[in-house]
């Protein structure tokens, strides 16, 4: 008797705690499709949910440890900028570690960048970044997601704009799953999302951010 | 009959609880998303400030009202030379386009 009744409240628990966080957390990363490829806008008008179907790889997993002396003196250096708090410009070729742990380091890597401008419209311009996210264990390289930033922006001094920043991630690994955070930020010079990576034992959130710049009229892309 | 609403009970509180500890946990990952990009923003202004001739230092806060959803900045700028009045204006203008609050001190005085 003594054993179903704590067999009841231990369901009535997991019920309870289940419910709740079901009906707190709508992107409920466990519950998403490894297929999905969601993109988010952001913009100072209206925000856009456009979701795409995209691909998804799996690859193996291993339980090496990696601390900073493994990591190369460059990224140590990146890596401690970025756990500082630091923002972060990667341009094409470059990465940066953004957690360590005994599971090994994640790190970010700039795989393109461009901007294009209309020449229809010559003051709009449309920048582009791409980034690979990988997880390093001892020296195997594994390919967790990308995510493709495109942002739109009104090149015009003091009176330039962004107008809206997309970000698209796409998983590669079923151990690691994405999702965009609801926070978010559209500023008129600055736009940023979250990134949130999560897999069975960690969690990470990782800041895609594209800044306007009056005084030089440029555009840049930013991390933290 | 008596233990079933005990236990009824019980899975309220249990799901009331959750949804409390929820939120203050959200709430506080929010609350820190906002702390780290107001670094953020205020590293950016620092480095378009720093980069601008005739200004040696620019130390920049960034702080995030959440209750009126605003950003404001205070500026303080070292300069090797005076600036004027119009140049003054426009980097007060570039700030405005962010910032609802902006304070620009330069040298010492508020400008």
């Amino acid at each position: 008797m003594r054993i179903k009744k704590i067999l009841t409240m231990a369901l009535a628990t997991a019920l309870s705690f289940g419910m709740a966080s079901s009906m707190l957390v709508p992107n409920t990363v466990y519950a998403k499709e490894l297929t999905e490829t969601v993109s988010e806008d952001v913009s100072n008008e209206s925000l856009d949910d456009n979701k795409t179907v995209g691909t998804a790889e799996t690859a193996g997993t291993a339980t090496f440890s990696m601390d900073r002396s493994q990591m190369t003196e460059e990224q140590r250096n990146k890596y401690d900028q970025v756990l500082s708090g630091e923002r972060f410009e990667l341009k094409e070729g470059e990465s940066v570690v953004i957690a360590s742990d005994d599971e090994g380091a994640i790190s970010i890597k700039c795989v393109g960048s461009r901007t294009e401008t209309n020449l229809a419209r010559a003051s709009w311009e449309t920048s582009y970044q791409n980034y690979e996210i990988y997880k390093t264990i001892l020296d195997k390289k594994t390919l967790l997601a990308t995510v493709a930033l495109e942002c739109t922006w009104y090149k015009n001094g003091i009176d330039g704009y962004i107008q809206n920043l997309k970000g698209t991630y796409t998983e590669k690994n079923s151990a690691w799953l994405c999702s965009w955070d609801d926070t978010k930020s559209a500023l008129p010079h600055h736009h940023a999302l979250w990134l949130n990576l999560t897999s069975l034992g960690s969690s990470h959130s990782v800041m895609f951010a594209a800044d306007y710049h009056a005084f030089n009229e440029t555009l840049t892309f930013g991390i933290q | 009959m008596k233990k079933y609403i005990i236990a009824l009970a019980a899975i309220v509180c249990l799901f009331l609880i959750s949804v409390s500890l929820y939120k203050v946990s959200a709430n506080k990952r929010e609350q820190s998303k906002a702390e780290e990009y107001s670094e953020y923003l205020s590293q950016i202004v620092e480095d378009d400030f720093t980069g601008i001739n005739g200004i040696e230092s620019a130390k920049a806060i960034v702080s995030y009202d959440k209750a009126q959803d605003q950003y404001s900045v205070e500026l303080s700028l070292i300069t090797d030379e005076d600036i004027s009045e119009d140049q003054v204006e426009i980097y007060k203008s570039v700030l405005r386009k962010t910032y609802d609050g902006v304070k620009l001190t330069i040298n010492g005085v508020i400008r």
